[in-house]
């Protein structure tokens, strides 16, 4: 009987740890998602001149999942719903936003990079997206690090904490 | 109209919404100015509506929205428009830009504060052409033809009904369709939105939007061999270039030119070689009349050296 319950035990801190672990794995890699993605639109804003619903839409089959859940999103809103632009983009992010593992200053770039999209030239355009491409890459390197020191040690710890609670009932 | 109404701001729906049946078919302009009130033309006159309410304010927010909604929220994609000052959307109907204007040495670059809108409402006239055809078509050819007028005249109008009944010829009277070919400058014959024509003009007919007359005028000539070649306002000395090389290559030229009679085009040293050398074999002079509140047009034709043949009226508005 103590067996299984501790087993049990073991088995769910573990988890923990892992979801935990998770976390600072899947941040890096949505990020860098996430850049891809703006770097496809630049390319479409400049050479093909092409409508953000046009762009959302062809976003939404072009990226993998997650990211792909958010121009779907973003091109119902704009086409459906026919709301604006900027409307449509804080909606999105919003209901995007707690399905990934990104954190509040990559949704603040995103946030803010919604603002200018669409407003101004293509050439404007461009410098708001390289901009926004910036930031990201330092959040990228900066999510790098901290899955570095983090990942390991969630799911050690997991296990560990596991073990801990397990001698302490016995 | 129902193509234009989801553009403008809500209160300016609701007034058009609210405009008796008769008058919102109408309806040819819709004016909006910033911090102005907005202003709607009915058949040539302003139209205020019969309650004595006032018409709303066209606002600063209002008029940021408006060009978002014309570029799809994708400003970007109306740069070129925004150089030119005009915009065509869906339906043919065309959206007149003016604000603040921002130059590089010396030409306009763009325009940045767009504060004027002027929604012309785009009406095909089916038919509007039928009275004329009598005196441009004989022995299975048409003429080639200059349409004169002021304008809101209907210049543009007649071209576009003539390009129709050209391309899809008229059973009834014999008349056999032809290749035509529509070099559409300001695209306002064809109303293309992303190279789709968005009025009537026959199963036969190729376009040429948004391109430099002359040159295209050329391009068609020499790539789509057209029977009739159909141009909007000629003016320019290389546009009388071009329509020489057409007229000598034997495609038959339909066009328009600014104007109020004949005699004071002739004078025009661009146009006079074209007459001179009798390239047209008929000119239509249009001019606008009213009856009782009806806005109509008077068709006078002459022929090859300005002499009278006919004349027409009617009612078409």
């Amino acid at each position: 009987m103590k067996i299984i319950g501790s087993l049990f035990i073991l088995f769910a801190s573990t988890a923990a740890g892992l979801i935990l672990a998770r976390r600072f794995r899947d941040r890096p890699r949505e990020i860098r998602q996430w850049r891809s993605a703006l770097q496809s639109i630049e390319a479409e804003i400049i050479y093909g001149r092409v409508p953000v619903d046009q762009l959302a839409e062809d976003l939404s089959k072009q990226i993998p999942s997650p990211l792909n859940y958010f121009f779907t999103l973003l091109s119902t809103q704009l086409r459906k719903k026919g709301l604006p632009l900027q409307e449509a983009w804080l909606n999105s992010v919003e209901q995007f936003w707690p399905r990934t593992a990104m954190k509040i200053p990559e949704k603040e770039i995103i946030l803010q990079f919604g603002t200018t999209l669409g407003t101004e030239d293509a050439e404007n355009q461009k410098k708001h997206i390289q901009l926004a491409l910036a930031h990201l890459e330092r959040e990228e390197s900066d999510a790098r690090q901290s899955q570095k020191s983090n990942e390991k040690m969630m799911r050690s710890l997991g296990f560990l904490t596991g073990v801990l609670v397990i001698l302490l009932f016995i | 109209m129902n193509e234009i109404l989801p553009y403008l701001p809500e209160p300016f729906q609701q007034i058009i919404l609210r405009m008796p049946e008769k008058e919102r078919s109408m309806l040819e302009e819709i004016r909006c100015r910033t911090g102005r009130p907005l202003e709607l033309i009915v058949s040539g006159n302003q139209w205020l509506p019969s309650d004595n309410s006032r018409m709303p304010i066209f606002s600063r927010e209002q008029a940021r929205e408006l060009l978002q909604k014309i570029g799809k929220y994708s400003l970007y994609t109306l740069e070129e428009e925004l150089k030119r000052g005009y915009v065509t959307i869906q339906g043919g109907h065309r959206i007149g830009l003016a604000g603040r204007v921002i130059t590089e040495r010396g030409h306009v670059l763009r325009l940045r504060d767009v504060t004027f809108f002027n929604i012309r409402l785009a009406k095909q006239k089916i038919g509007a052409a039928l009275p004329l055809v009598p005196f441009l078509y004989n022995r299975r050819r048409w003429f080639n033809t200059l349409l004169i007028g002021a304008p809101q005249t209907g210049k543009t109008t007649m071209l576009r009904d003539l390009a129709r009944l050209v391309s899809e010829g008229i059973a009834e009277r014999y008349i056999a369709s032809r290749k035509t070919a529509i070099v559409d400058e300001r695209s306002e014959i064809a109303g293309c939105v992303n190279g789709v024509p968005q009025n009537r003009l026959g199963a036969r007919t190729d376009v040429m939007d948004a391109c430099p007359k002359a040159e295209g005028m050329m391009m068609m000539i020499r790539s789509m061999s057209p029977e009739v070649l159909i141009v909007d306002e000629i003016g320019g000395s290389e546009d009388t270039a071009a329509l020489f090389e057409a007229l000598n290559a034997g495609v038959t030229v339909m066009a328009t030119a600014h104007g109020f009679t004949f005699d004071q085009l002739a004078q025009r040293p661009s146009i006079r070689p074209l007459i001179d050398a009798k390239l047209f074999d008929r000119f239509v002079v249009l001019s606008r009349r009213s009856y009782s509140n009806q806005a109509g047009c008077r068709l006078t034709i002459l022929d090859q050296l300005g002499r009278k043949m006919s004349a027409t009226e009617g009612v078409w508005q």
